[in-house]
């Protein structure tokens, strides 16, 4: 009986302190307010401006979603965030500095993909999703007035860089995408 | 036998069918919680006491889905702490929650169908289709039970051979395995001894006929009436838009309108056949052992 029971102990106390060191090191909760702060012990090599707008939605306000009508969701300008400057440090992405600006400015995100392979896919922001607007829409980024055509979380930064995160009701076309005519022209 | 599972197999069929899509479909929580509702009632009144441990089971499901949810989601608009830099809501944990009632009470629907719908049920409904499917889908359904008792049986000799007490978790799971690999084992003799017994008997020699009590009463046609009813008050609510119910950014408010009491009574009127069937046969019963 007694060599049972402490087998069993033994099993219980390496799982919990497996669950334990794992949580420990990957789970971090922050309450309401103390989520802001940003870190910024890293040597800074520049800075770059970013802007998030969804203006497209203004011309398509029949196709979005009923709940999301609001000048809350949706401004009248269509700015969510108004151009801002942030430091980029040494390998900082696309992706890095949208959610030090959201965190900052408090704005919703939910992305999904993988943090340490760079594929994270912004699924919403400002509770404004992919599909909140239609079947072609969702959100895409341009760094310096041209679309990269991959995920935000590989595109390296360098100083000036001009950041802008549009909503598209109508896949990239409505706000200056040209891929497919690009490929269209191979 | 329950007073549901005396009815016709074509209105017990009909019930479940509409009762466990209709919930499925649904996202509106008042839906889901009158279906999880009426199936436990349903569950208690046949089952008692036993169903305790069941219960448990679909509450420990609503916690887990909406727990998960909450890690997953980070939609919604009342933050209640950040997670990893991500939102944790309010809204993805009663949608969690939510979602975790609708499959607790398709568990509990499923439970109870396997219980009043029987294989002879099964038979006769799809017999007159294809007799080869439904001797396949009643022996499926029977081997589960078939294995349960026979894994009992092979432990159980097991038991016999080892010493239990001093047994632990690894233990346990070598034992758990080898128990396994001879109900594997004993599941395609089996199969291979029904085949034999089948061919010995002249299977697949002639047309097949079969024996059925069943006949259509005029309780079938009252719940089959009701069952159509609701299929169409159902369907007028979806196009009408009175089912949907959104819980991103902001949960939606439950709504107390007139078209949407309907939709909800009806549901609520449905889902309660078995229970009404059940409650009838028992005053009957009542009635009839005081005549005696």
């Amino acid at each position: 009986m007694k060599k049972k029971h402490i087998q069993n102990i033994l099993i219980i106390a390496i799982i919990v302190a497996i669950i334990s060191t794992f949580a420990y090191f990957k789970i971090d909760i922050q309450s309401v307010g103390g989520h802001k702060k940003l870190n910024n012990s890293e040597k800074t090599i520049g800075e770059v401006t970013l802007s998030i707008n969804c203006n497209t939605i203004n011309d398509n306000y029949d196709m979005l979603d009923d709940k999301l009508k609001d000048e809350k969701y949706v401004p009248s300008d269509g700015d969510i965030l108004k151009e801002e400057k942030y430091t980029i440090h040494n390998g900082d992405t696309v992706f890095d500095i949208l959610v030090n600006a959201t965190k900052k400015n408090d704005i919703q995100m939910e992305y999904s993909g993988s943090d340490s392979k760079g594929t994270q896919y912004i699924r919403g922001i400002n509770y404004l999703y992919e599909f909140s607007c239609g079947k072609l829409s969702g959100w895409m980024y341009k760094v310096n007035d041209e679309f990269p055509g991959y995920g935000c979380g590989q595109y390296k930064l360098k100083d000036g860089d001009k950041i802008e995160f549009v909503y598209t009701c109508d896949l990239g076309r409505d706000v200056g995408d040209t891929y497919d005519v690009n490929r269209n022209g191979d | 036998m329950s007073g549901f599972a005396r009815l016709h197999p074509i209105s017990i069929f009909l019930f479940y069918i509409m009762v466990i899509i209709g919930t499925v479909i649904c996202t509106n929580p008042v839906i889901s919680i009158i279906s999880f509702m009426a199936a436990i009632i349903y569950r208690i009144v046949l089952k008692k006491a036993m169903v305790i441990k069941e219960i448990l089971l679909y509450l420990g499901i609503v916690v887990i889905t909406a727990l998960f949810n909450m890690i997953l989601s980070h939609n919604g608009q009342t933050v209640l702490f950040y997670l990893n830099d991500n939102r944790v809501t309010l809204e993805a944990a009663v949608y969690g929650f939510s979602s975790g009632i609708m499959i607790a009470s398709v568990m509990a629907w499923c439970r109870s169908l396997s219980q009043d719908f029987t294989e002879d049920k099964i038979l006769y409904l799809i017999g007159n289709i294809s007799s080869d499917i439904a001797l396949i889908l009643s022996m499926v359904m029977r081997f589960i039970p078939l294995y349960k008792r026979q894994s009992v049986k092979v432990s159980e000799a097991y038991g016999v051979i080892n010493d239990n007490e001093n047994e632990n978790i690894a233990d346990r799971l070598k034992n758990k395995l080898r128990v396994y690999d001879s109900v594997l084992g004993f599941a395609i003799e089996n199969s291979i001894d029904t085949a034999d017994s089948m061919k010995a008997r002249g299977y697949g020699c002639g047309k097949r006929t079969m024996f059925h009590r069943f006949s259509v009463n005029k309780t079938d046609i009252v719940y089959i009436v009701l069952i159509a009813v609701e299929l169409f008050i159902y369907i007028f609510s979806i196009k009408n838009s009175t089912a949907s119910y959104s819980f991103y950014p902001v949960i939606d408010k439950i709504n107390m309108e007139k078209n949407y009491l309907i939709f909800y009574v009806s549901f609520a009127v449905m889902s309660a056949i078995p229970l009404i069937e059940e409650i009838k046969w028992r005053i009957k019963w009542k009635y009839l052992t005081s005549a005696i």
